[in-house]
């Protein structure tokens, strides 16, 4: 386990070099740059700003200060916001983004499961039919429209919630909706797939020949088994939440990293863009291991690292 | 009063393309610390029967048609499911035919394993594993605490089937239900198994019925001997009436086509054509078309299961009436 969390972290490194790499020379190449939406800015400052954070120097002098800087854990100064630095930045609006993916998270398991168990137990029902079509839906409509018409529907008409903000827990349902319902949708389907293979095998019938009760033949016996494909999901699932938290985030104007990031992009935040590109990258990289600890603890056949 | 005895029992498998009955009016008693064999070709209805005892009968597309199965007083057939799942596990145990996929291979062999107790007994987990750890010493698993903790993909195939046994064994049922236990193991594990399962029959003092396709792995196990075919039975009575002087055609069949009761350098017998359609309503004797004995009355005139004063019940009409224990060819392969 210890040796295979190492291998990881170590088999990561290039990965995120990677990452580093082609967002630091991407949002150099696009057009303009941080400074040039400014107005009335006189050649004498932007030559002092250029001078302050170092853009004066030839690029791949920059590029080998920010690789030293990255090692140190040191992702740099913002461009846009003065005196705060990348680090900062992080650390104040990722907890919000954090506690958004982890309520969609828990939203879209605990729909998903329950779903994808009740459709397996009677297949081909109206039990099944009802929740994977509903499922089907919730795939294909977009988040940039869920999130607007919700917002429309319980915010404006029905006046419950608010439809943007971030203050007390009512300000969280809706974006944890949006983002959740389409890995509901998702998990749903998977679950029940993973069970509909389970429930017919030997051994659950070994299970009820002990005399295991029903509730416990799904949830101990079937499940276990069953979960593995939403289990493998998860991974991509994690890398989907965080992705569509950008849209989630701007939509109900949640404070959050998604945020930060779409800004950062427009505004050329030369350190913002590969800092927050890392930072996420890093995320994934730990989410993933995490599920392939978790898949392996759930099926003793898969040993860890092989 | 026996510890089991079923009646009349009928089970169908419904389809788009129509029922098939599986089991055809069946019934049989078991004492307590019998044991019975029940043997007959793959697809004769056997595993079916034992599932319409404890319930397991899928249910669609099966439906239990007809019968009783008095257990102790309560009809397995039509007491509720809960009490049925209180029995289960209890006081009925089960081994299955496969052990690669009987054992549930997300789960320790140890957790497994000890739920019966904890469901039927309420023992805590604690006392649970003493008492797993007992049941696997006691079917001759070695180094038992360790292997409980282990997973079935580590265990092989006869190691896996004495955990089943284990299991099966471990609330001392009144009776174990072994559905061909030892079918897909090798030859030189199934005696062993055989050995175990008997030795602990005869401690804990269980009836067991005994399912196989194969007769030879009846003899010397078995006091009584079912043989069943299309979902009927075709012959019963004590080992040594069906073992030693079968009367029906097909018994005959069947150990004409087994090693172990053919001689040595003797060519084994194949059974001509294959079990028939049961989609179909069959009127005479199921086995008419295969048998070599047939005469105008087994396919046309009516079948049924005839309990001679010896206590031996074949459903042969001509043995029945007497008329094949003339017949010379018939008379020439009863003594050979
Ligand atoms: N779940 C099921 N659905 C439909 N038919 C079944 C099912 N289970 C068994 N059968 C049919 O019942 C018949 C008897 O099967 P089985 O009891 O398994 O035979 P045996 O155990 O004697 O080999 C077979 O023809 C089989 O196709
Ligand atoms: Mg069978």
């Amino acid at each position: 386990m210890l040796s295979f969390i190492v291998r990881r972290v170590i088999e990561t490194i290039p990965t995120l070099f990677i990452i580093a790499t082609l967002t630091f020379f991407m949002v150099r190449l696009a057009p303009g740059g941080p400074f040039s939406s400014e107005k009335n800015v006189s050649p004498q400052v932007l030559r002092n700003l250029n001078e302050h954070y170092g853009l004066d120097k030839p690029v791949l002098a920059q590029y080998a200060g920010y690789l030293k800087n990255i090692v140190k854990g040191d992702l740099g100064p913002s461009f846009k916001y003065p005196n705060r630095t990348v680090n900062e930045l992080i650390a104040t609006s990722f907890p919000v983004s954090l506690e958004l993916g982890v309520l969609a998270t828990a939203l879209a398991l605990a729909l998903g499961l329950t779903a994808g168990i009740i459709a397996s137990l009677r297949p081909n029902s109206l039990a099944d039919y009802a929740p994977m079509t509903l499922a089907m839906a919730g795939i294909c409509i977009p988040t940039f429209v869920v999130g607007p018409l919700l917002a429309l529907l319980f915010g404006l008409n029905l006046g419950w919630v608010n439809v943007s903000g971030w203050h007390s827990f009512p300000d969280r349902v809706l974006p944890a909706i949006t983002l959740g319902l389409p890995y509901a949708a998702y998990i749903a389907r998977l679950c029940r797939s993973g069970m509909l293979e389970i429930l017919p095998q030997d051994f659950i019938r070994t299970a009820r020949a002990k005399g295991v009760p029903e509730w416990k033949i799904i949830l101990k016996h079937a499940l276990k088994g069953g979960i593995l494909p939403v289990v493998s999901f998860l991974g991509p699932a994690t890398a989907g939440i965080i992705t569509g938290s950008f849209v989630v985030e701007t939509i109900f104007q949640v404070p959050g990293l998604g945020r930060h990031f779409v800004n950062a992009a427009f505004n050329r935040d030369y350190t913002m863009v590969p800092g927050i590109a890392l930072f996420y990258g890093s995320l994934m990289i730990v989410f993933n291991m995490l599920v392939d600890i978790a898949y392996a603890w759930l099926n003793p056949r898969i040993r860890l690292g092989e | 009063m026996p510890l089991l005895s079923v009646t009349n029992l009928s089970t169908s498998f419904h389809s788009r393309r129509g029922t098939v009955r599986v089991v055809n009016s069946v019934g049989f008693n078991i004492d307590k610390g019998e044991t019975l064999g029940i043997a007959g070709e793959s697809g004769s209805g056997k595993s079916v029967l034992c599932y319409s005892l404890t319930g397991l009968v899928p249910q669609p597309p099966g439906t239990i048609e007809s019968g009783e199965a008095l257990f102790d007083g309560c009809d397995l057939l039509k007491c509720t499911t809960e009490k049925l799942r209180s029995i289960r596990g209890n006081r009925i145990g089960m081994i299955f035919q496969d052990p690669m996929t009987s054992l549930n291979p997300y789960l320790s062999i140890g957790s497994q394993l000890v739920e019966p107790l904890t469901i039927h007994r309420g023992l805590s987990k604690k006392e649970a594993s003493a008492r797993g750890i007992d049941a696997l010493t006691e079917v001759g698993i070695q180094d038992a605490p360790r292997r409980m903790r282990q997973f079935p993909h580590e265990f092989s195939g006869g190691m896996r089937q004495r955990v089943m046994i284990a299991m099966a064994l471990i609330n001392n049922p009144d009776l174990v239900i072994a559905d061909e236990p030892t079918t897909a193991l090798d030859v030189t594990v199934q005696a062993q198994i055989l050995d175990l399962i008997g030795a602990l029959q005869h401690k804990h003092n269980s009836a067991v019925i005994l399912v196989t396709h194969d007769l030879g792995v009846i003899a010397g196990i078995c006091k009584r001997v079912m043989i069943m075919y299309a979902g009927r039975v075709l012959e019963s009575g004590s080992a040594g009436q069906v073992l030693s002087r079968p009367r029906h055609p097909y018994t005959f069949a069947l150990q004409k086509s087994m090693p172990a009761f053919t001689k040595r350098g003797n060519e084994l017998y194949t059974i001509p054509g294959a079990p028939p359609d049961l989609s179909r309503e069959i009127i005479g004797c199921p086995f008419a078309p295969r048998c070599e004995f047939k005469i105008d009355k087994c396919v046309n005139g009516p079948c049924q299961l005839l309990v001679h004063k010896d206590g031996h019940a074949t459903a042969c009409v001509r043995i029945n009436d007497g008329d094949l224990l003339l017949d010379t060819k018939y008379r020439a392969g009863f003594t050979e």
